[in-house]
């Protein structure tokens, strides 16, 4: 797969014209630089502008149609039929796409060493910044191509803006910075104690968003007789422990709480909305030890598995916060009702697509448009209360979801605040559960039958359910 | 060399639904191995779809599919080894050259080294392609392009051949050179299943013919057969040298024999039997009684009235099946 993507690759104009265009601005810079007699500010600017655009906008782009090209020009059905998997499609194109970023790297080094002898730089800092620059190119290629297995124009479309805005906001932080003197965003910390610690707390979560993008990606465009939730779910799981151990390290809890609450969320939003498989070569493979069987109901393919997930997930990943993050963080009614409010708000789309569009094929998509119209309204309260205060706690009786009620918490004084938020909350994340759970009775039923047949009521449930 | 008492595909009760639409419904058949199996119907009869499951390419919504006696749903990577797959339509990579197209699809089957080379140099032998080797994909015929799909479909040797109208759209003489290869693949001993419009060439290539409506298997069976009428009458077209009336006498005297049409040149008849030796002793009475017989053709009925005729008979008996009883 990486020798087709790089023969096709290196030949695009997209490629060809990027190279060409960095190599005359690198130029351009450096002798700008040299006759300036010394590094300045606003040249150090544009050159870190054009470069981190480069690499963080014009090579991640390209990866945003990887498989849904393939998928349109009817050639992954050819590539499915060879022995590679999903996941060695799906990694092979975003090598491929790494591979010439790391060509455009390697090609503009030479400008950085010329701008040390120049005079004014630091170049351990200025590789420093290259090589998280090629890190950041690596985790936005990954979304890129991660995302481009779902069809949905719409859904692709809004991925990449939000991605978009995300590169603009650290190219312009970054480049302004340098402009205005500064050393930017990951500046002067290097010779701190925590630094090598956070650093490295960075790149295990960068690695295992990577990761998690592409395995997303995958399943896409895997046949359903393909297993990746199973990994993807254990991984998770792996990731959040191994995260979770860093506070010990020095690692800041907020950060570690963050990052593990990321990729939790980014697993359970999966699984909640995975399309369903009961293949006996999915299934199968879990029923090889009785002892083990049990962890098919959690670990097998598919939205009514994700439920069990979450919810076991859930109670594992509250316990080892509570052991493992400092004693000193609060663990008041407050700190509760904001976790399971933000359980809530990852679980309460479930409602709308089970309760009103229940064979929806694109539950990703759904859930993710039901989640940006929560977003727009919970800014447009949040706006509105700035300027009205208790709105929040009367526009939860209005619009009663728990990210309504995460920031009420924030703003509501009364005594019985936090208590009566958290009763909200819980029983709202409850009904989330259940009403998905009660749905995928059958496909339980499924499961544990194993090889003998259902009766046609149920056979006829699970078809409904599958379709 | 495949199992000969195992069947190349064994379908059972197949079902493919789009919501509300049966795409196929309850599809049964058995093609056994080193056979050429022709699938004919109208678009959206659901050969594709059928044809999709069968090289694991899309799921059944019920029944078994098994290709060498795998199932292709439990078992998918193990049916692929033994399927090649030629859509009706695919896809051309930008940027890339025929001979770099088929060495990617030779290393992504697990071939490596000599053997990958030997493979890929023995495919475009194969398919005629060694001087285009160099060119851009994009930039091959619709012909070229499909000897380039057909030979992809053939790297890894496959035992089971499924060809979705690996015809439409080509000119004649790329028809030509695509039938060639398929019959030498047929005389290899590779089994193929293969869909088209033109039936006139699938009953050339095939040795048995399915007929595929509205998701359901209408009929099954060989050219030749279907090119029999069932009424048991063979029609013959006959031209004589000097006055065609006499012919048309001669008819009404015969008892066997009726005149069907009176054309410009002669006359059709229809003869109440299919023997071969009825028919021949036809042509000798009409000798014998002195007519000056130019032209004596058994007409055979076109595959394309054979199929139109079948369908027929469907919806009649299905109009027949919807009638309500009389009330007396």
């Amino acid at each position: 797969m990486l020798v087709k993507e790089l023969r096709q690759g290196l030949r695009t104009n997209l490629f060809t014209s990027s190279f060409i265009l960095l190599q005359v601005f690198m130029v351009f810079t450096v002798f700008i630089g040299a006759a300036a007699e010394g590094d300045t500010g606003a040249i150090s600017g544009f050159f870190w502008f054009f470069l981190i655009t480069t690499l963080l906008v014009a090579m991640p782009i390209r990866g945003f149609n990887a498989l849904t090209s393939e998928l349109q020009l009817n050639t992954m059905d050819l590539i499915q039929l060879t022995r590679l998997s999903a996941w060695r499609i799906t990694l092979g194109k975003w090598t491929a796409l790494m591979s010439q970023t790391a060509l455009l790297v390697i090609s503009i080094l030479p400008y950085l060493v010329m701008r040390y002898f120049f005079g004014g730089v630091d170049l351990i800092h200025e590789f420093l910044i290259l090589f998280l620059a090629f890190f950041a190119s690596a985790l936005l290629t990954a979304i890129a191509v991660g995302f481009s297995g779902y069809r949905s124009t719409l859904l692709r479309g809004f991925i990449l803006v939000a991605s978009g805005m995300f590169s603009f906001s650290l190219i312009m932080g970054y480049s302004v910075a340098r402009a205005y003197g500064g050393s930017g965003m990951f500046g002067g910390g290097i010779t701190t104690s925590g630094f090598w610690w956070t650093f490295l707390t960075f790149i295990i979560a960068g690695i295992y968003a990577i990761y998690f993008l592409l395995d997303l990606g995958a399943s896409q465009i895997a046949p359903q007789a393909e297993n990746h939730s199973t990994r993807k779910r254990l991984i998770t799981l792996t990731f959040v422990a191994v995260i979770l151990l860093m506070s010990f390290a020095g690692v800041e809890d907020e950060l570690v709480l963050t990052l593990a609450g990321l990729a939790i969320a980014l697993a359970w939003i999966d699984a909640i909305t995975e399309r369903p498989s009961l293949l006996p070569s999915v299934i199968q493979p879990f029923e090889k030890r009785r002892l083990f069987s049990i962890t098919k109901y959690f670990l097998a393919p598919g939205w009514h598995t994700g439920i069990l997930f979450l919810s076991a997930s859930a109670l594992v990943f509250l316990s080892l916060t509570f052991f493992t993050t400092n004693p000193a963080l609060s663990w008041s009614l407050q700190t509760w009702a904001v976790i399971i409010s933000w359980i809530g708000a990852l679980t309460y789309p479930l409602i709308f697509i089970h309760l009103f569009i229940p064979n929806s094929k694109q539950m990703f998509g759904m859930y993710m448009l039901i989640q940006s119209c929560t977003l727009i309204v919970t800014v447009l309260i949040s706006a509105a209360s700035q300027s009205m205060s208790g709105l929040h706690d009367k526009l939860f009786w209005i619009f009663p979801i728990p990210a309504i009620s995460i920031a009420a918490l924030s703003s509501s004084t009364g005594k019985n605040a936090p208590m009566f938020f958290l009763l909200a909350s819980t029983i709202f994340t409850l009904l989330s559960l259940a009403i998905p759970f009660w749905r995928s009775l059958p496909l339980y039923k499924s499961m544990r039958a194993g090889n003998k047949p259902l009766s046609e009521k149920d056979q006829f449930k699970v078809d409904r359910l599958l379709r | 060399m495949p199992d000969s008492s195992i069947p190349a595909i064994e379908v059972l009760n197949l079902h493919r639904n789009f919501g509300n639409l049966k795409a196929v419904d309850g599809v049964s058949c058995k093609i056994n191995p080193g056979t050429v199996v022709g699938f004919v119907g109208a678009n959206g009869a659901g050969k594709t779809t059928t044809m999709r499951i069968l090289a694991t390419l899309d799921y059944p919504t019920r029944g078994t599919v098994k290709i060498g006696g795998i199932d292709v749903v439990q078992y998918p990577a193990k049916v692929r080894s033994k399927i090649g797959w030629m859509p009706d339509s695919f896809g051309t990579y930008s940027h890339m050259t025929v001979i770099e197209y088929l060495d990617f699809f030779a290393r992504a089957l697990g071939f490596s080294g000599q053997d990958r080379i030997d493979r890929v140099t023995d495919i475009m032998d194969f398919t005629d392609l060694d001087s285009l080797s160099n060119r851009l994909i994009n930039t091959l015929s619709k012909g070229m392009g499909q000897r380039l799909c057909l030979g992809r479909a053939l790297i890894h040797d496959p035992d089971v051949l499924i060809l979705d109208e690996p015809a439409a759209g080509l000119d004649p003489k790329a028809r030509v050179e695509l039938k060639h290869l398929i019959r030498i693949l047929a005389e290899d001993g590779k089994t193929v299943l293969i869909s088209s419009h033109i039936l006139s060439e699938l009953a050339e290539m095939c040795d048995s013919l399915l007929f595929i409506n509205k998701g359901k298997i209408i009929h099954e069976g060989s050219a030749e057969s279907l090119k029999r009428d069932g009424s048991g009458t063979t029609i013959i077209r006959v031209e004589i040298h000097g006055n065609k009336e006499k012919i048309a006498e001669w008819a009404q005297m015969s008892p066997i024999v009726k005149l069907k049409e009176t054309l410009k040149n002669g006359v059709r008849l229809e003869v109440e039997s299919v023997e071969p030796e009825v028919i021949a002793s036809v042509l000798g009475r009409m000798i014998k009684d002195g007519l000056s017989v130019v032209e004596f053709h058994r007409e055979e009925r076109k595959l394309e009235d054979a199929f139109i005729d079948i369908l027929g008979e469907i919806e009649a008996q299905e109009a027949k099946a919807a009638k309500p009883p009389k009330l007396n």
